[in-house]
């Protein structure tokens, strides 16, 4: 079914956009430039905290903070300076060395921002995970990232870490956010190392290509892949707030994203705070009343949120925003999977302003195609690049050449040139995965998309079999090994399935070792066993049983066939099957 | 239906969804959510099945006032006697 253009008038508009007509090149406007450090240093820390100071913004609020049991607390830029640097003189109290990692696992507290931004600025290597991880992808994650510090709180540490920390013979300290009663052997109370920090710790002369963020990402196959960022990706993470966001300094913003994944970073925290941005956080989960209440009450004026929470606000229904005053809003926009028309459209009639979709991964750090504040939307579209970001389309050729495809309304996996900011550098310790990833100076994103005659890119699918569950992206590979580890499991193969909601859910499929029956308690013990391990995020909503898998004649399990069969589809070539599903 | 039985049912649903989980042993006052590493998806179904089971409707717009399971279970028990 093909919808409406929603064209966007000048009348509607409180203020200027960014980008008052599309073009592709980048014109480098004064709100984008970095401030940077003596001697060609960039710190992100400094661009989004510190340089604010002078500029007149000490006291304005950076970071208003909204808590479970309805606290809220703000942080001035100055409040932030301090006590980020208050964090870093932690870090070098416990004698780390600049470039080691620091990992974060809290939920969406102020601690955690100030942990990220004060590791940066200290000149550590930050890495976020998500705390609706289990102990076993925290576990591989930490092993990966070589991680030194941990930053989380007393609740996580307790269920999530302790069990295995001595296991991790990498890490050094742990430091717990909220240590109310005794402290846990091991670890430190932060609250009491932040008080007696040095307040005016300055800030790393980071270089512009040094190591700033690990960010996590999953492939179809091996373990979990720790993308690696610099310190000059801030440059792109400006630019792209600035077109696609549409970010201006009187906005009050607010990002949905937890800073566990690469949202809740790269535009929860870094790209607002560098424009000067009141920015709101929200501890508590989901709840549309709650959502409608803080976009009236904070008077949010931008907000950059998922399709999952579009869709749920979607089902709670048409009438609660009016019982909301929402008209600061004027700008909203949506990230981590395509948003289906329909939610676009909802946003237009129910809110008065459509979603703006957006696209882009953890490997290329910030946007590189949006739908923009004043261009019209093509409902269901990613929309047009960034200005400045080279976006082709490409067909695979053998020895990992590729070819690109000229010309409008042609079909090809979306591959972007090489070479900005906030482009990852690495697959840590991975390095042969990361070169193929590019090829003849393009990276390669293995999402598949059609341009169309106006030059918009519509979303097509993945061109493996990583799952994109709430906006997560999940890879086969660690889901099956900690089902195979359960004593019942012969085989196991993991699929998204469509979901109204969650857009894909995780369904296994596995078959059994002789002597066990696929009955509920077996279900209901894989399913607990997977959740242990994996935690709510990662474990599979969904278990069926069967005798045996589709396999290949070299006897990997065919994952593209069980979903072809789940969805009712043609099953395609199927000319490698050597067992067939049971 | 009675308290109890409407107890029963909320814990046997919230086994289907975190089955390893010891119910006995869960802080009634504590966040549901954080207790039992449940994320809003398994959250929509537990309100789902909780709805069929008792034969109500659980509206989205309630979620803010059934954060932990003793506001969840006072809740259903006033639902269901309505």
């Amino acid at each position: 079914m093909a919808f409406t253009l929603i064209e966007k008038s000048s009348e509607q508009r409180t203020s200027q956009p960014n980008l008052p007509a599309y073009q592709s090149g980048d014109s480098n406007p004064q709100a984008c430039q970095i401030d940077g450090l003596p001697g060609g240093a960039i710190n992100i820390a400094y661009e989004a905290v510190d340089r604010h100071l002078t500029k007149g913004l000490a006291h304005k609020d950076a970071l208003r903070w909204h808590g479970k049991k309805g606290q809220r607390c703000t942080y001035s830029y100055a409040q932030l300076a301090e006590q980020t640097s208050r964090f870093a003189s932690v870090l070098d109290s416990l004698h780390l060395q600049p470039g080691e990692r620091v990992f974060g696992l809290a939920g969406r507290v102020p601690e955690l921002y100030i942990a990220l931004l004060g590791s940066l600025k200290f000149g550590a290597v930050f890495a976020p995970l998500f705390s609706a991880f289990g102990p076993e992808p925290i576990r591989s994650r930490m092993e990966i990232g070589n991680a030194s510090v941990l930053v989380t709180t007393e609740r996580l540490y307790r269920k999530k870490i302790q069990p295995w920390r001595d296991q991790l013979s990498c890490l050094k300290h742990v430091l717990l956010l909220d240590v109310k009663g005794e402290l846990p052997s091991g670890c430190h109370d932060l609250s009491e190392q932040l008080v007696q920090a040095d307040p005016l710790f300055p800030v790393a002369r980071t270089a512009p290509e040094d190591m700033a963020l690990l960010h996590f990402t999953s492939g179809t196959t091996g373990k979990p892949k720790a993308a690696v960022h610099v310190h000059q990706a801030v440059q792109h993470h400006i630019r792209s707030a600035y077109y696609a966001l549409d970010l201006q300094p009187q906005d009050i913003y607010w990002c949905t994203a937890d800073p566990g994944w690469v949202t809740g970073t790269s535009y929860g925290i870094i790209a607002p705070l560098c424009h000067g941005l009141t920015l709101i956080v929200d501890e508590a989960e989901f709840d549309p009343r709650r959502w409608y209440q803080l976009l009236q009450d904070e008077a949010v004026s931008i907000w950059y949120t998922a399709p999952t929470a579009i869709r749920m606000l979607m089902k709670a229904g048409d009438t609660l925003p009016a019982e909301y005053d929402l008209s600061q809003l004027r700008f909203i926009s949506s990230v981590g999977e395509p948003l289906n028309p329909e939610a676009v459209i909802w946003g237009d009639q129910v809110l008065g302003l459509p979603f703006h979709d957006n696209w882009w991964q953890s490997e290329t750090g910030g946007i590189m195609i949006a739908n923009y504040a004043a261009s019209a939307i093509k409902p269901g579209s990613m929309g047009l690049p960034v200005p400045g970001i080279e976006v082709a389309l490409a067909k695979r050729l053998p020895e990992g050449k590729v070819e690109i495809l000229p010309g409008n309304d042609v079909t090809g996996e979306l591959v972007i040139k090489a070479g900005w900011s906030s482009m990852f550098r690495d697959y840590l310790g991975q390095p042969q995965r990361y070169q193929s990833c590019f090829s003849q100076g393009w990276y390669l994103s293995g999402d598949l998309a059609r341009r169309d005659a106006d030059g918009y890119y519509w979303f097509i699918g993945r061109s493996d079999d990583v799952i994109k569950t709430a906006g997560h992206l999940i890879g086969p590979f660690e889901v099956e090994s900690i089902l195979l580890e359960h004593p019942a499991v012969a085989e196991a193969a993991i699929i998204g399935i469509p979901d109204p909601v969650a857009g894909e859910i995780i369904k296994a499929y596995v078959s059994l070792h002789s002597g066990y029956s696929p009955d509920e308690v077996l279900r209901l013990s894989l399913l607990g066993h997977a959740r242990k391990h994996l935690g709510a995020a990662v474990a599979p909503k969904e278990i069926a049983f069967r005798e045996n898998l589709p396999k290949t004649r070299s006897g990997k399990i065919m994952r593209r066939l069980l979903k072809a069969r789940e969805l009712g589809l043609p099953e395609g070539d199927i000319s490698t099957l050597e067992s067939d599903e049971k | 239906m009675k308290a109890q039985e409407i107890r029963e049912i909320l814990k046997q649903e919230l086994g289907a969804i975190a089955p390893e989980v010891d119910l006995d042993t869960l802080d009634g006052e504590e966040d549901l959510r954080d207790e039992m590493d449940i994320d809003s998806m398994d959250f929509l179904r537990l309100t789902v099945a909780l709805g069929k089971r008792l034969n109500t409707q659980i509206p989205d717009e309630d979620q803010g006032r059934i954060t932990t399971f003793d506001s969840l279970l006072s809740y259903l028990i006033k639902r269901s006697g309505e």
